[in-house]
């Protein structure tokens, strides 16, 4: 009872504190949150220059040797079923993309960064927003991401990343 | 191993240092960048859009008073407490975003480490339970009386 009671009034002090730590530094803003973000197609916060693309427009890009698809999906999820001809670039670097990915991307006059549906596109969005920052023009989101793309029957191929570096 | 023997004391203390180490460095990247952690909470796609900013302000500094108190020894126990209830509710957020399908950074260390959410990640959260348990259920060490206790003992 004594460690419950000890617990109180850890959570009452840390309670207290939070609180005018909110009150004089801020609440932070929240980010836009609703249908938009499990339809994988909301506005990507603090990247404006990054625009999203729907599955058609994709499609259309697909066979386009300018235009670069590049999976933010872990290597096995790559592996298990991919856009086809796209480029896997795991979203687990440490917070960067490495600068030979980069380099090679700046080649492509548009680039589709795409994951899971799911994640309101964690991945892709802030793949999208490192190549933007990092000077890449045209950077896009797919919308639906790799479910969506399989669902509309889109060209896909399984197995390890042919143009990896 | 009894845990108030000698060698218990150690484990317990360990087991401190363990969970307030890795709160402090879980909390002051949040605490410097709050819209960060605040983007990280609601890709968990868990709570309502009004609670996340007042969360991502105050969970911080709760996870910072734990580590504080468990450092120090002040309410080590309930501090211990506390932390088992975050990193329980910790590992079921992450477990329902990976049963979900979700793939989404962890956000536990802010923007300065990131990490996909695993079930790794939900593992090393009951690995952190079970220390936080041994402090929480096992003896009270105070290290105050601890030094006085070994400086005596080195006098004589």
């Amino acid at each position: 009872m004594k460690a419950v009671a000890q617990a109180i009034r850890v959570l009452i002090v840390g309670a207290a504190l939070g609180v005018s730590v909110a009150v004089v530094r801020g609440v932070p803003a929240t980010p836009t949150d609703g249908p938009a973000a499990t339809t994988c197609s909301a506005p990507v916060p603090e990247h404006p220059t990054i625009r999203w693309i729907t599955q058609e427009d994709a499609r259309a890009l697909v066979n386009d040797a300018t235009v670069t698809f590049v999976d933010a999906r872990p290597r096995e999820q790559f592996q298990g079923g991919h856009v086809a001809g796209s480029l896997s670039v795991p979203f687990d670097h440490g917070g960067g993309v490495p600068a030979n990915i980069v380099e090679m991307l700046r080649g492509a006059r548009t680039v589709v960064a795409y994951c899971d549906t799911s994640s309101g596109c964690a991945a892709s969005s802030r793949l999208a927003g490192m190549l933007s920052v990092a000077g890449l023009a045209d950077v896009r989101v797919l919308e639906g991401g790799m479910p969506a793309w399989l669902d509309h029957g889109y060209p896909a191929e399984a197995g390890s990343c042919r143009l990896c570096p | 191993m009894k845990l108030d023997s000698g060698a218990g004391r150690v484990a317990v203390l360990c087991a401190r240092a363990l969970v307030a180490g890795v709160f402090t460095w879980a909390a002051i990247p949040k605490l410097v960048d709050p819209a960060q952690f605040a983007e990280s909470i609601a890709n968990y796609h868990l709570l309502p859009t009004a609670v996340i900013g007042p969360l991502a302000a105050g969970l911080p500094v709760l996870e910072l008073v734990v580590a504080v108190a468990l450092l120090v020894g002040v309410h080590a126990r309930g501090a211990a407490l506390v932390a088992i209830a975050l990193l329980v509710v910790f590992a079921g957020g992450m477990a329902q975003a990976i049963l979900r399908g979700i793939d989404l950074d962890c956000g536990c260390f802010g923007a300065a480490t990131r990490a996909q959410v695993t079930w790794w990640s939900v593992g090393r959260n009951a690995g952190l339970s079970v220390a936080a348990s041994v402090v929480a259920f096992g003896p009270e060490v105070d290290l105050r009386r601890l030094f006085a206790r070994s400086s005596s003992a080195a006098k004589t």
